[in-house]
This record gives structure tokens, C-alpha cells and sequence, in this order.
């Protein structure tokens, strides 16, 4: 129900580049998901060890 | 009271490992809607504003709901019950929720349905790549001829339909039924433990290749990634913010898999004192490390690189365009290992690409079938080959249409693959944490948890998931469902043709029919009281 919602002409700017702005948001984006990955497992693993 | 003593049926199915479980329920979220619909769905519904509504979409929605599926169906699990009728009743005293709990059922299947057609497209594909059938040239056509024309196969233009992709599609339907009688330690979670490495070296092999793309007419691929992670927090805000709120909420629903009733499935073959907290949050991590990471620095960059902002535009405006005709034209462009772009580059980088889809799609469709073939073995009885025979007839007799007719795929992908989501979730949530309590469900999911959950996530849960997720059904209803449910619009917003209304009206009456059908069931299977209430659940504990 949600899709092609704002589909109404190109809304990219033609000349994208990384910003100040952009190599914060991901980086932050990216060490979230990967911290996140990293410390599941090693508490899972660690947990298996464990018990 | 407890309801903890009641002890569950012995020779009950079980994961073989933890780690097992853990790549099963991340096959299962881990689909085409990483690497295909993510980079669309981001570049067509407000670039960098998307991805910060998909945060928040994912911490207020994605992981509450998650773990709130984890704990329905773990404790379902434990009375014997692996799909939403049986969990559904054994939550509340209400003995209708079951025929509810029937969309837990149906759903999955018709997602199943079509599902499993475009995974047989990956696979035609990569074999197509690697035999050097697929060339680079002309991909558009290429594409048209595989599906027999874009109307379907039997079309405007009568019938038009090819027996290579009807091939593929008998092929991937036989592997899904094979894996699926194995069994759940045997079938599903072997294809998971050798599928899910298999899928992360494609995808990092990929990935490495696009950063290190050399530019063409000055175009990076890091350019390519600012086209939508540039923040934008201004458009959270405007006019259009609601379709980009909800594109958000509807992608994290579709790759979660949340709201189909596949997670329920699988937690159920958990044991009562397993985790869930810990172990559910380590799938939702390598889901969102296949999706934000792996997903959006693949297609989107490297069409960037070598179509520039327009060609993204237009590349990501359908769904298929941009991996079935796209790719491939940018994969012939491609130099691999000093060899020149050509034929050898589409031979290797599209076997890689299509055989990353074609793993990436078949341990989601083995984990949408399961719920069917649970429902028909734990409720119903039948043995799990006789279920599996049963499944792939439901399949092969209900996918006639979405192959022959143009525009029942995409009526079937709205109603149970976008709407059906929405809609089933608002049911789990005010079950566990409104009718069974907030209290209890807390209780559930900490239930042998080798995690505390933040107390935060108990408000979330109970307040902010349920009424965010029934705001967005009021939304639906007061702005868009009239026209679509009146047949003067399709899910798209265009106006129906004389034959797609048609076709459309088939797929619905297709999708009742279903519902009625798995409805009667659960009726017989209550007749024959094997659906305990939580009063009976209570009064024999």
C-alpha cells in the first residue's frame, strides 16, 4: 500500500556528493548495524561457551 | 497461575543448533527485499529522509515486533501450537481469534505463491549467466522474452508463454517441496547453514567490486552512495512526510518478514527455556547488515556509476527493471580481475549476482511455506510428506494465474505482501500485549533470556507499536483504500484497464477463497479439539 507513493518525476540531484553531513550519518548508520552484528555473536558465542 | 507446567508434545520438531536457528530465522528475513526493494524503495521515497524513518521505523517497530513474534510463538510452540490459530487461542478466552489467526496461515502462502515465481527468475538467470546465455545486450528484451512479454502469458496479445521460465519455475518449486519434507533440522536448517555463507561472500565479493569501480564521466561510486544518505530531516516534516514515514514502517515490515507469520512458525519449534531476546536481536542485525550495508552498496552505486542520477531514477521505478535488465548492462561494462568488459564479466559477476538472489530468495520461501506445512501436520495431523504434497499442489494450482495473467502478482504482493503485514501485526500486538497483557508478555519474552530488555521497549511495545501501526491503518483507510477497494484504482494509483480490473478481481476472489478455505479448516480442526483456550490452558495448569 505504501509503494510508489512520491513516484512523480526524478527527485535525485544530478551531481550527488559525499558531504561533511553524509560521511557522519553513514558512518554512524554502518557502525550501528555492524556493532550491533559484532556483539550479538560474540555474546551468543560467549553464551554457548559458557553453558 | 502458571501456565509454564503444561508439557509439550514429545516428538515435536526442534532446531538442531543454535547457530542453526539463528541463520534459519536470518534466511528467512535475509530475501529479495535486501538487495532489490531496499535500494528502490530509498531512492524513490525521499533518499536520505527514507533512511532516517527506517531507523526509527526499525527501533519503534521492527525490533519490538520481532521479539513480541519471537515470544507468541516460542510459548505457542510449547503448547503444541506452530501457526497463529492455535498461539492466537491459547493468548485469550476469545474462541474467535482462531479463524483470525488464520491469516498467519494464508498469508505466508500467497506471498509463497509469487514469491517463489521470481526466485525461479534468479534462477534461470544464474544459470543463463553462467552458461553465457545472458550477454549484457539488449537486457530489456532479454527480460521480455524469459516472461513471455510483460502482460503475462496469456496477454492482450494471446498466449505468448515460454517454456525456460516455466522450466526454472517447476525446478525451484521442486527444490522448496524437497527441502521442505526433509524436515525442519535436516531440510531448512541445512540449506541455511550453507546458503547464508554462501550468500554473504557473493555479496561482499560485489560489493568490493562496486567501491572499487573506477568513475566514468567523473561518477563515483561513493557518489552514489550520497544519493540517499544525505540526512534530510526537513522532508520528515513536509508535505509528502507521511508516504515517507510509511514506505519506511512497509519496508522494515517486508525484511523483517514481521507480520507474516513465519517468525511465529519457526520460534515454535524453540523449547521453553531457549532465549529469545538475544538471539532474536542477532537476526535482526544480520538482517539489517545484509540490508543497509550489503543491499544499499550494490545495485544503486553501480547503476550511479554508469547511468548517472537519471538512469537510477528510472532504473529503480520498477521493482525487477533494475536487477533483471540493469545489472546486466552494468555488468557487461565491468572489467573483472584486468579482463575486458564483456560476455566473461557478465558470466561471472551475473552468476554472483543472480545466484546471491536466487539463496537469498529460497530461504525465504522455504521459511513463508513453513506456517502451510506446519497447519497441516501439527493441526490437521498429515505426515510431513503428505503436507509438503499438499503445499506444492496449493502452490502450483494458485500461481497459474499470477504467471498467465498481468497484474495478479501485484495484486497478491499488496494485499498479503504490503497490506496483509500491516494488518496482521495490529492483530499480534493487541493480542500479546493489550488482551494477554503487557505484564505477561514482558514476562514471556524474558522467559530464559540471556538479555534484559531496555524498559523502554515495555512502553514501545504496548503503546507506541499498536497505536503507530493503527494510525497507519486509519491512514490507509481515510485516504487510499476506498478507490483500490472500488476497483477505480490499482495499488499503484493508476487507473485498472477493462482486463487488469478483471484480472485483479480474480487475485481477490482467489485470496477469499483461500482464507475461507484455511478458515473451514481451523473450524474442522476445532471440532476435533485441537485448540485450547487459555481458560482450558489455565484450568489444566
Amino acid at each position: 500500500m505504501f509503494l510508489s507513493l512520491l513516484q512523480n518525476g526524478s527527485q535525485l540531484p544530478e551531481n550527488p556528493e559525499m558531504t561533511t553531513a553524509s560521511w557522519i550519518f553513514i558512518g554512524a548508520a554502518w557502525t550501528f548495524v555492524i556493532g550491533l552484528v559484532v556483539w550479538c555473536f560474540v555474546k551468543v558465542i560467549w553464551g554457548e561457551r559458557s553453558t | 497461575m502458571s501456565t509454564t507446567d503444561y508439557a509439550p508434545p514429545p516428538d515435536r520438531e526442534r532446531w538442531g543448533s543454535r547457530l542453526g536457528l539463528i541463520l534459519a530465522m536470518a534466511g528467512n528475513a535475509v530475501g529479495l527485499g535486501n538487495f532489490l526493494r531496499f535500494p528502490n524503495q530509498a531512492v524513490q521515497n525521499g533518499q536520505g529522509s527514507f533512511m532516517v524513518a527506517y531507523f526509527i521505523s526499525l527501533l519503534l517497530l521492527g525490533i519490538p515486533l520481532m521479539w513480541m513474534e519471537w515470544g507468541i510463538g516460542r510459548r505457542g510452540g510449547h503448547f503444541g501450537y506452530s501457526t497463529a490459530p492455535g498461539m492466537f487461542q491459547s493468548l485469550t478466552r476469545m474462541r474467535w481469534v482462531k479463524y483470525i489467526g488464520a491469516l498467519g496461515v494464508v498469508m505466508p502462502l500467497l506471498i509463497v505463491i509469487y514469491y517463489v515465481y521470481i526466485e525461479s527468475w534468479t534462477l534461470g538467470y544464474a544459470v543463463q549467466s553462467a552458461t553465457g546465455t545472458l550477454t549484457g545486450q539488449d537486457t530489456g528484451a532479454h527480460f521480455n522474452n524469459y516472461l513471455g512479454g510483460s502482460g503475462g502469458f496469456l496477454g492482450e496479445a494471446g498466449w505468448q508463454g515460454t517454456s525456460t521460465a516455466y522450466g526454472f519455475f517447476a525446478i525451484t518449486i521442486a527444490v522448496n517441496l524437497w527441502v521442505l519434507s526433509r524436515g525442519l533440522s535436516k531440510g531448512i536448517e541445512v540449506i541455511a547453514k550453507i546458503g547464508m555463507p554462501i550468500l554473504l561472500l557473493c555479496a561482499i565479493a560485489l560489493v568490493a567490486r562496486v567501491l572499487t569501480l573506477p568513475e566514468v564521466d567523473g561518477r563515483s561510486a561513493m557518489d552514489g552512495l550520497a544519493l540517499y544518505w544525505q540526512p534530510d530531516w526537513q522532508r520528515l516534516f513536509s508535505g509528502d512526510a507521511a508516504a515517507i514515514w510509511l514506505a519506511a514502517a512497509g519496508q522494515i515490515f517486508f525484511t523483517l518478514s514481521v507480520g507474516s507469520g513465519a517468525i511465529n512458525t519457526y520460534a515454535s519449534y524453540l523449547t521453553r527455556d531457549d532465549d529469545i531476546v538475544l538471539t532474536g536481536l542477532a537476526t535482526v542485525s544480520t538482517n539489517e547488515f545484509c540490508e543497509v550495508i550489503l543491499g544499499g552498496t550494490l545495485a544503486i552505486p553501480a547503476a550511479f556509476v554508469f547511468l548517472g542520477s537519471q538512469g537510477v531514477w528510472e532504473a529503480s521505478s520498477g521493482n525487477m527493471g533494475l536487477a533483471f535488465i540493469t545489472m546486466p548492462q552494468i555488468f557487461a561494462q565491468t572489467t573483472v580481475f584486468g579482463m575486458e568488459p564483456g560476455p566473461a564479466s557478465v558470466q561471472m559477476l551475473g552468476t554472483l549476482w543472480f545466484g546471491l538472489l536466487f539463496v537469498a530468495g529460497i530461504t525465504s520461501s522455504l521459511a513463508l511455506s513453513q506456517p502451510t506445512m506446519a497447519f497441516f501436520e501439527d493441526t490437521l495431523g498429515f505426515t510431513r510428506r503428505k503436507a509438503a504434497v499438499i503445499v506444492g499442489l496449493i502452490i502450483l494450482l494458485c500461481v497459474q494465474p499470477v504467471i498467465l495473467l498481468n497484474g495478479v502478482l501485484d495484486e497478491i504482493d499488496y494485499w498479503a505482501g504490503t497490506f496483509g503485514l500491516v494488518l496482521f501485526s495490529t492483530v499480534e500486538v493487541v493480542l500479546f500485549m493489550w488482551v494477554f497483557g503487557s505484564d505477561r508478555a514482558w514476562a514471556e519474552i524474558h522467559h530464559g533470556s540471556e538479555l534484559r530488555v531496555p524498559r523502554i521497549f515495555k512502553f514501545i511495545m504496548t503503546w507506541v507499536t499498536p497505536l503507530v501501526l493503527i494510525g497507519m491503518l486509519c491512514w490507509w483507510g481515510s485516504t487510499t483504500a476506498l478507490p483500490i477497494l472500488m476497483f477505480e484504482e490499482d495499488p499503484n494509483g493508476a487507473v485498472y484497464s477493462e482486463l487488469s480490473r478483471s484480472n485483479a478481481q480474480l487475485a481477490r476472489g482467489l485470496m477469499l477463497a483461500l482464507f475461507a478455505f484455511f478458515a473451514l479448516l481451523v473450524f474442522v480442526a476445532s471440532r476435533r479439539g485441537r485448540f485450547r483456550s487459555l481458560e482450558t490452558i489455565e484450568e489444566d495448569a
